[in-house]
């Protein structure tokens, strides 16, 4: 539960004096920021730790309203809200948990570039049977999926929202990874990288969906 | 002798000598680019990362998997990332 309600004021204040320090040259500090605002160093210290166990989540608003009001006459683009916002979207790393994944598939390999150039294939570990195919990335797909990625596509999986899925448009054999969402009664097809666009799904589209992307397998 | 081997292994670690362990803690979508939010080996304040410049060599396999869980999470929906090179059979 405590995920779930976790703020982001720590990163925040964090963010903001590190800007400090970036655009006016300086080395900013929370010893610093602590004298300004007429307060003991320990209670920034406390409010930016690192550790979510010896961190404060519950500072005094008076608090709060004392570092935006020093930013704000700063300069910075900072309001109460922008602070304390409930920090959803951020996904907590160390709870996550992996299953021992004992079967191992091999599986066919084609090109993202034309569907029908195999590859080879791979060896793929998971936790139970899938039908899937796997394709291979020859240029970056985005900031995280560099060239030399692999994407493992599940044929039978019913696609739902949010997930990202392998298309191919007008009987083209150029396969693209976009991203599923259905927003106001409007199909999209988000692209995940910069240099491509969106597009919403018309009743006269030509497009083959092959299937949900379940695991990428990263080039680093 | 062990326990020498720890010390200086800590020793070194403090002092910069060897390469730092960064341990991931949170990923989110800023400005369309992944970040981590990590901390760093005697270094209690969280520092964000762009997850194209991480150096996962520097991170324990264990929370590379962790990683590649919240990093499929952060991107869509029933998507898991792996960072282990695959090898490609002809």
């Amino acid at each position: 539960m405590a995920n779930h309600f976790s703020t982001s004021i720590h990163v925040v204040i964090k963010e903001l004096i590190e800007a400090k320090s970036k655009r006016d040259k300086i080395n900013f500090t929370s010893y610093q920021l602590a004298n300004i605002l007429s307060m003991p160093r320990s209670v920034i210290t406390k409010l930016t730790h690192g550790n979510a166990s010896k961190r404060i989540n519950n500072p005094r608003i008076e608090t709060l309203i004392k570092i935006v009001d020093f930013f704000k006459a700063d300069g910075f683009n900072i309001t109460l809200d922008d602070l304390i916002k409930f920090d959803q979207e951020k996904v907590n790393i160390q709870s996550q948990s992996y299953l021992n994944e004992n079967k191992i598939l091999d599986i066919p390999l084609y090109s993202l570039n034309n569907r029908l150039q195999k590859k080879g294939s791979i060896d793929i570990n998971f936790s139970k049977l899938v039908n899937a195919v796997a394709f291979y990335a020859e240029d970056s797909i985005a900031d995280f999926f560099k060239a030399g990625s692999i994407f493992i596509v599940d044929i039978d999986a019913k696609v739902s929202q949010d997930n990202l899925i392998a298309v191919r448009f007008d009987n083209s054999d150029k396969v693209y990874i976009k991203k599923y969402i259905i927003k106001n009664k409007k199909t999209i097809l988000q692209a995940i990288d910069n240099n491509s666009d969106d597009i919403i799904l018309m009743p006269t589209q030509t497009l083959q969906i092959i299937g949900v992307i379940i695991q990428v397998n990263a080039k680093t | 002798m062990e326990i020498f081997k720890k010390l200086d292994k800590l020793l070194s670690r403090y002092f910069g000598l060897v390469d730092e362990i960064i341990t991931p803690h949170f990923i989110k979508m800023k400005n369309d680019e992944l970040v981590v939010l990590s901390t760093n080996s005697f270094k209690r304040h969280l520092h964000q990362t762009s997850v194209s410049n991480l150096d996962l060599q520097l991170i324990a396999k264990d929370n590379q998997k962790k990683l590649g869980i919240a990093v499929g999470k952060a991107i869509a929906s029933n998507l898991v990332v792996s960072f282990e090179e695959s090898l490609i059979k002809r």
